[in-house]
């Protein structure tokens, strides 16, 4: 890990795409922190926690598409956040996707897809966030979000499985 | 559909729905994020080196205080009940010690009785302006403290009985070492010239058989000042 440490960041180059992803993204993590945690110092250190992830994973960060960097970043602080409120206890999560199961049926086109998928259940999001979006291993996201590895390899498993009955389904628009 | 294709799908549905997920959030009205000026000083660091405020940030404070040690301070507390050269009626109420310098290390090398009895709580009563005490660990035979101001520099003491088992040494990095004493304490002034590197002090106090050390980025005439201030919080119950 050290080696890693010590090759990321060190031009001056790669110092000035990180101040310039600074300034274009801080306002929006610094809002959704706020957002989802209500308290200023809790948003502070999930802001900065977010910022601690953001240099951790720099490599990667010119193999994502500058029209992904935000989400990527939106997805890390809202990990953060997520993190913070599992510490407090503040956050419960809910681990039924029966409901949207059934909602599965009645999703006719990519928007209907979209939208379900940005009301799945938070446990559900997040593997899929880290796991999908962030490159996460399962170990690292059972780490972060406190459940086992087979637990994350449960939901990540469920969620594909139902974008595929939904995809898979007769009819249906993508 | 193939797995590829499927996490093709997967992940561009995943960032639609965050892209939904962000618009709304602009438009609501929750509270405002009113940065405090401890914020604004981590936003600033990080942007000036990234990768030494990410360390700093990942290391818990002891080890950030002890990382800036102007020299490497290693301590060889060793278990109690250590085999002991002497008879008992030959080592009793016996205390020495010896400074050892040879090549970039000085040992303090201990010997007399074991002391099993818990250290009294000592502190720096005339801190800098800012300071305060952040942590405090207390270990058999060693108390480490951390003072740290707003800007996260840090006063570093520790002190530990002097007792056979036991030893001290610190590796130099082309410190100056320099004799000093501390009110009536005999002690010893490590120097760098490392840039950002902080100094040392170390004293001891034979009366009460402890070895104190004291590391900061100071000067010695302020680091002496706040040696002398060093005096007992609280002793052991």
């Amino acid at each position: 890990m050290l080696s890693f440490f010590l090759t990321v960041l060190e031009s001056a180059a790669d110092r000035r795409l990180f101040a310039s992803i600074y300034e274009q993204h801080h306002s929006k993590m610094e809002r959704i922190a706020i957002n989802m945690l209500k308290n200023q110092g809790d948003a502070e250190d999930a802001v900065q926690n977010a910022f601690m992830q953001v240099i951790r994973n720099f490599e990667k960060i010119n193999q994502i598409p500058s029209e992904e960097l935000p989400f990527w970043i939106i997805s890390i602080v809202k990990n953060e956040c997520y993190m913070i409120l599992r510490k407090q206890k503040r956050v419960v999560l809910v681990d039924d996707l029966s409901l949207f199961a059934e909602r599965a049926a009645d999703v006719p086109d990519y928007a209907a897809l979209v939208d379900l998928f940005s009301n799945l259940p938070d446990t559900y999001r997040q593997v899929l966030e880290m796991k999908v979006l962030l490159g996460y291993t399962d170990k690292e996201i059972s780490a972060r979000l406190g459940i086992t590895e087979t637990a994350v390899s449960t939901r990540a498993s469920r969620g594909r499985q139902l974008l595929r009955d939904i995809l898979d389904k007769e009819g249906f628009q993508l | 559909m193939t797995e590829q294709e499927l996490d093709r799908i997967m992940h561009r549905v995943l960032l639609d729905s965050m892209k939904a997920e962000a618009e709304q959030a602009g438009e609501d009205q929750g509270p405002s994020f009113e940065p405090t000026a401890r914020h604004k000083r981590q936003m600033r660091a990080m942007l000036e080196d990234p990768r030494r405020w990410l360390r700093r940030r990942e290391r818990p404070l002891w080890r950030r205080a002890a990382q800036r040690a102007a020299v490497i301070l290693l301590m060889c507390i060793l278990a109690f009940g250590g085999v002991m050269a002497f008879s008992p009626a030959a080592r009793a109420g016996v205390i020495r010690w010896v400074m050892e310098r040879y090549g970039n290390r000085i040992d303090f090398v201990y010997s007399g009785e074991q002391n099993r009895e818990a250290l009294p709580e000592y502190g720096i009563a005339e801190l800098p302006e800012g300071y305060v005490e952040k942590e405090r660990y207390a270990a058999p035979g060693n108390v480490s403290v951390i003072y740290e101001d707003q800007n996260e520099d840090f006063i570093y003491l520790t002190y530990n009985y002097m007792h056979q088992g036991a030893q001290i040494y610190f590796t130099l990095n082309g410190d100056d070492v320099s004799d000093i004493m501390v009110g009536q304490m005999k002690g010893q002034f490590l120097e760098s010239h490392v840039p950002g590197n902080s100094n040392c002090l170390t004293w001891i106090d034979e009366d009460k058989n402890i070895q104190f050390i004291l590391d900061g980025n100071w000067g010695a005439v302020d680091l002496l000042h706040m040696a002398e201030s060093v005096s007992l919080c609280k002793t052991p119950n």
